[in-house]
């Protein structure tokens, strides 16, 4: 029996939840008339780029990620570009510092063995290339409360005017907020996909396309993480302290194939400062400036310039305590056939073309997962 | 026929009595009047002996008869919907006259002509007053049918919203909670049906609406900018009468009369929206969308003697939206359905003490009730979020004649407040948790006292003075915060417990109120108001539009009470006989203590919601200018309204500024309005409207920029409310199919048929952007309206 999806309007600001469910419906009310027609203003541009801060640490094994870009103009042709050989480090209360280094241009990586320490306050320091500095408001790290339970199930439900099937299953996890109030958490998680393909090339075959693959050197894994408005959702435990949170919805696992489906689900303890700017960003994602959106909220951060106090700066160091683990998603559970996924075929020339290499980024990993046993 | 033998009797005593003192021989002045042309009786007209200042109608089939001494006299014949004739008559017999009384095709004012001076504008001595009439309101030509009480408020000068669709209206730079609105004396949370889209007052029972929007009267309180006060008509007290109408959206019916002549009569009437088709015929995920509203309005009229009358007004009103999961396809939050229920109760009872004819006391008891709720049905995540407000509140004004040129008023009255906050409670079987923020209570008290003096024939004052008490009452847990950090949740210093029943803070002053008009020359005059107000309850909602399950907040020591000081000067000047009207005010507001939001503010659960608001200062300033034609065919008036509203957040600490402390406009800042509309009436069947209305779009916050925060683009807004929607302007059009009123018929019927929006201009709504790489746009404006939309309603009365 296909099951509605569950609500959790407990983490979703009810002025949200009421603004969507009012909203859309109301104006496919008027869908009859409605009408949505392009509309060009004067694009208006910042005096200057500003930078853009956005990363964490936490209390678990790194490596923990800071990333640096710049603004750019509210257009689709707009880029924004990274800022890179910047020096990047954080420091404890203590002073003790530790270096984050350049992985790709405007990212930045602690080493894999450092963690945070619970307890201890943590600030992030920036000198761009050009010495422009920059430093972060101290965060603490709280723990996070332990995972009670993760657990999977299974819905479908038709997707409008197409004959296929939304099939996935729904990843909750349920975990205990401690007794004092002003806890506030996120929740991130991280899809490990084997993949057998390292590199696909379209060839013509007798005028047809066809996408060849090409073997991977070593054991390959794709990595997908949340990316969208939800994974920005910050909740707090303001209606709910002391009480179990059950229930939480974390992602979507699609139902393409029956393999095992591997994530690691991370539960992240933060502070109210980033509760607030996360839930902003959130709104501000979501918003399409209606008269029943929450009113434009600027996005303040918590860094601060330190070479110019006036020069302006966005985004977020965030410290917090986490607990993570891994979720193993039985596929074979599902109903029906999966949703199959266009695989491409091996290259059938001969000899058999070179194996492609398993190249490191943010989206390919060769190094094996944590909790990886099959 | 009984009535004529009453008058013969009567008459004929007076005749006898007459007769005894005068030697004067006392004649009959008698005759019938006629419609001119087709020669049917007319019952009912007046005719009038303006010398000796008596007169008599006739009864049905046209006949009169009036008792006079021999003389010549001057005779006015009239009725309603006639050209009233006015003759010389020279009574020295028995005279009978027969008189055909000619069609007016153009009266128009037929409501207001009686119960006001035409040149009441110029007289009277508040400015910033309008009153429409029900008659009146009916020829604007309405959306989809809906006659509607609220929106025809927007053609007047100094009234805007913040857009089609938003509930409540902003008068003269006041946010929609500053204004009271008032049916029959009982104040409305909650103005509108479907959202903003239709108002909640059946136009069935309306008999007229007034807006005060500056030099209000001291007997008005509790709110910041406006009043708008409503009155429902008093039932019919000869025979009872069924009517109602078929709408696109709403169908209607209502019945009133006597149920004890003269004594005790009543009215009910109810509206019931049918508009369930139109999701039907939607796209197949809308089938389960479910919007529905209706109300009922009552009014019972007990007389039981000549001094007192006792009126009671029921109101209540409810709309139901339910909302399928599918309609949300992608959105990953879902119930099976939610519904949204909202739903005012209001109802008064009013004592009028008519002591002698020097001195009237009216005594009231208020009571209105707003609740909203929100619900999911599912069992496994079933919950119900409610929240309420009650305002319950005796009321009593004196009015004196002291002498011709003093009138004075003295009123008391006490209001108990109730705000429950949202409130959680899962279903049996839920996943929910149940939350409850703390309720809220408190007392309002206020007295007040008013002269109108005519200080010389020329000049004439009307000066109040209201004293305001607000008193907050316990439970609570009293937050004190430190000045010295910013006010952020968790940063109270101080929590203090209150018991039920102790009084733990307390606002509270004078409300002047000085109203004084000086007459220039006949039809002309100039006008000075000043008024403060105080408010203590407030509709906080960090959206443009506030929306109706919006909270509703008390005053406490955290949030003060917001304070407005207007100031307004007008010209007023009628012409041609009071055919037409000219007036030009201007005004000068500033508002302490004016609320605005915190960036990203929560203020639906949040338990301190002193930690999402903002209070500064607020500027309002206008021009409005209205000309008016009221008598011949064509009537009707152009307005135009220049207005701004600015609002200033300053603090120390930066993240309590809004705009860096700098003054920015307030959503509903929209400097040019113009209006007109026009109504021609060429027949009393069949009438015609036109009404066009611009103004300049209301401000957005637009990106200046965007960065990529987590994957997501997340635009950069820089200041608050800088630029704007494009201007919007519409044309509206109707027609007014009756029959005619004058002839009494057994059923009356009319054909209202209208086109809102006639050249389909496509209005923005909202202006949004969407990143998609492969469009070029990234902005996009949504039209709701983007279309002409005719409609039909049918209106019958038994």
């Amino acid at each position: 029996m296909p099951r509605s999806y569950p609500t959790t309007f407990r983490y979703l600001s009810i002025g949200r939840l009421l603004l969507r469910r009012f909203l859309v419906p109301l104006f496919l009310y008027v869908a009859l008339i409605a009408c949505v027609t392009p509309y060009q203003p004067e694009t208006k541009s910042l005096p200057g780029k500003i930078l853009i801060v956005d990363g964490y640490i936490t209390n678990q094994l790194g490596p923990h990620q800071v990333s640096l870009s710049y603004t750019a103009d509210y257009t689709n042709a707009a880029v924004n570009y990274r800022a890179d050989k910047a020096t990047v480090y954080v420091t404890d209360s203590t002073g003790k510092r530790q270096d984050l280094g350049e992985v790709s241009p405007g990212i930045y990586r602690t080493p894999a063995s450092f963690s945070g320490v619970t307890g201890q306050s943590y600030k992030l320091n920036i000198t761009l290339a050009d010495g422009r500095r920059y430093e972060s408001v101290p965060e603490k790290i709280k723990a996070a409360p332990p995972v009670l339970k993760v657990y999977d199930e299974y819905t479908q439900k038709p997707i409008p005017n197409t004959r296929i099937f939304d099939k996935g299953f729904n990843i909750y996890l349920d975990t205990q907020d401690p007794a004092t109030p002003g806890d506030y958490y996120r929740w991130k998680w991280t899809n490990f996909d084997p993949i057998i393909f390292c590199e696909t090339r379209s060839k013509m075959v007798r005028n047809q396309s066809i996408e060849y693959g090409y073997y991977c050197c070593q054991q390959c894994w794709d990595v997908r993480t949340c990316t969208g408005p939800a994974c920005l959702n910050a909740t707090s435990d303001e209606a709910i302290n002391g009480n179990a949170i059950s229930r939480q919805f974390i992602l979507r696992a699609p139902f393409e194939t029956y393999d095992r489906y591997y994530v690691e689900i991370e539960q992240l303890a933060i502070s109210r400062a980033a509760y607030v700017y996360y839930k902003t960003i959130g709104n501000l994602t979501s918003s399409n400036g209606g008269i029943f959106d929450a009113a434009p909220a600027s996005v303040r951060g918590n860094m601060r310039s330190l070479t110019d106090p006036n020069e302006q700066v966005f985004g977020f160091f965030s410290a917090a305590g986490a607990q993570k683990l891994p979720y193993v998603v039985d596929r074979t559970r599902g109903e029906g056939s999966p949703n199959s996924k266009v695989l491409p075929v091996p290259d059938p020339a001969l000899p058999p073309p070179p194996c492609a290499p398993c190249v490191e980024s943010d989206y390919r990993t060769r190094i094996k997962p944590r909790w990886w046993t099959f | 026929m009984f009535r004529n033998l009453y008058v013969c009797v009567l008459l004929c005593l007076l005749a006898s009595q007459v007769q005894g003192q005068s030697a004067k021989k006392v004649q009959s002045l008698t005759g019938y009047v006629r419609h001119a042309g087709s020669r049917e009786p007319i019952s009912g007209a007046t005719i009038f002996v303006q010398n000796t200042r008596v007169g008599t109608t006739t009864g049905k089939d046209g006949f009169f008869v009036i008792p006079i001494e021999e003389g010549t006299y001057s005779v006015r014949i009239s009725h309603v919907g006639y050209l009233s004739q006015t003759m010389s008559i020279n009574v020295d017999k028995l005279t009978l006259i027969n008189v055909e009384l000619v069609e007016d095709t153009q009266y128009l004012e037929e409501v207001v002509v009686q119960t006001e001076a035409p040149d009441k504008n110029v007289r009277k001595v508040e400015l910033g007053v309008t009153q429409l009439s029900i008659k009146n309101i009916r020829r604007i030509p309405a959306f989809m049918g809906e006659v509607d009480v609220v929106r025809s408020l927007l053609l007047l000068p100094g009234v805007t919203s913040v857009g089609e669709g938003a509930t409540g209206i902003n008068v003269r730079g006041g946010s929609i909670d500053q204004n009271l609105v008032l049916l029959d004396d009982a104040p409305l949370f909650n103005t509108s049906h479907l959202l903003g889209f239709f108002s909640v007052f059946n136009p069935d029972v309306v008999r007229d609406l007034t807006l005060h929007r500056g030099g209000i009267a001291p007997a008005f309180g509790g709110r910041a900018s406006a009043v708008l006060d409503i009155k429902i008509k008093e039932p019919e007290t000869e025979k009872w009468s069924v009517y109602g109408g078929i709408g696109i959206v709403s169908s209607r019916v209502g019945v009133e009369g006597p149920i004890i002549k003269k004594k005790l009569t009543m009215l009910a009437a109810t509206r019931v929206s049918v508009n369930d088709f139109l999701f039907k015929l939607g796209p197949a995920s809308l089938n389960g969308t479910r919007a529905n509203f209706y109300d009922l309005t009552t009014k019972l009229k007990w007389q039981p003697s000549e001094k007192h009358t006792i009126t009671g007004t029921g109101y209540f009103g409810r709309d139901v939206f339910r909302l399928p999961a599918d309609s949300l396809s992608g959105v990953e939050l879902n119930a099976s359905s939610t519904q949204f229920d909202y739903q005012s109760l209001a109802g008064t009872v009013r004592w009028n003490y008519f002591i002698n004819p020097r001195m009237n006391l009216n005594t009231s008891a208020i009571w209105s009730q707003y609740r909203s709720e929100i619900s999911a049905p599912d069992s496994a995540n079933q919950f119900s979020l409610v929240a309420e407000v009650r305002h319950k509140q005796i009321k009593s004004d004196l009015t004196i004649s002291v002498n011709d040129r003093h009138a004075a008023q003295v009123g008391i009255s006490a209001i108990d407040y109730f705000v429950q906050p949202n409130k959680l409670t899962p279903g049996r079987y839920s996943n929910a948790l149940p939350f409850s923020l703390p309720t809220e209570r408190a007392y309002e008290l206020a007295a007040y006292v008013q002269d109108e003096w005519k200080v010389s024939e020329s000049t004439a004052l009307l000066a109040g003075l209201r004293y305001s008490l607000f008193l907050n009452d316990g439970p609570t847990t009293l937050r004190t915060y430190s000045s010295e950090i910013p006010r952020l949740p968790g940063t109270a210093i101080a929590l203090t417990p209150e018991a039920t029943g102790t009084i733990y803070n307390t606002y509270g002053g004078l409300e002047p109120r000085l109203a004084l008009r000086v007459n220039l020359s006949e039809g002309r005059s100039i006008k000075i108001g000043y008024n403060r107000m105080r408010q203590y309850i407030h509709l906080v909602s960090n959206t443009t539009a506030a929306l109706p399950t919006s909270r509703w907040l008390l005053s406490n020591p955290n949030i003060k009470p917001q304070i407005a000081d207007q100031l307004s000067v007008g010209y007023f000047m009628n012409g041609k006989q009071n055919e037409y009207e000219a007036s030009a005010e201007v005004y000068y507001k500033t508002l302490t203590n004016a609320i605005d939001y915190r960036d990203g503010a929560n203020l639906q659960r949040n338990p301190a919601p002193e930690t999402d608001l903002l209070q500064g200062t607020g500027q309002a300033y206008g021009l409005e200018m209205l000309v008016r034609k009221n008598k011949g065919a064509w009537t009707g008036w152009v307005s135009y309204t220049f207005s701004r509203t600015f609002l200033t957040m300053n603090s120390r600490f930066p993240d309590e500024q809004v705009n860096n402390g700098l003054a920015y406009p307030a959503n509903f800042d929209k400097p040019h309005t113009l209006n007109a509309t026009a109504t021609y009436r060429p027949s009393l069947r069949f009438s015609l409207s036109l009404n066009f209305t611009y103004s300049t779009g209301r401000p957005i916050t637009q990106p200046y920029a965007r960065a990529r925060i987590n994957n997501v683009i997340v635009p950069i807004y820089v200041n608050r409310n800088q630029e704007r929607i494009p201007d919007y302007h519409r044309l509206d059009f109707s027609m007014l199919f009756e029959q005619d009123p004058a002839k009494k018929r057994k059923v009356q019927q009319s054909w209202n048929f209208a086109i809102y929006n006639v050249y389909a201009h496509k209005n923005a709504y909202s202006v949004f952007y969407r990143y998609d790489p492969r469009q070029f746009e990234d902005a996009f404006k949504l039209s709701i309206f983007g279309t002409a939309f005719p409609s039909l309603t049918y209106n019958v009365r038994f």
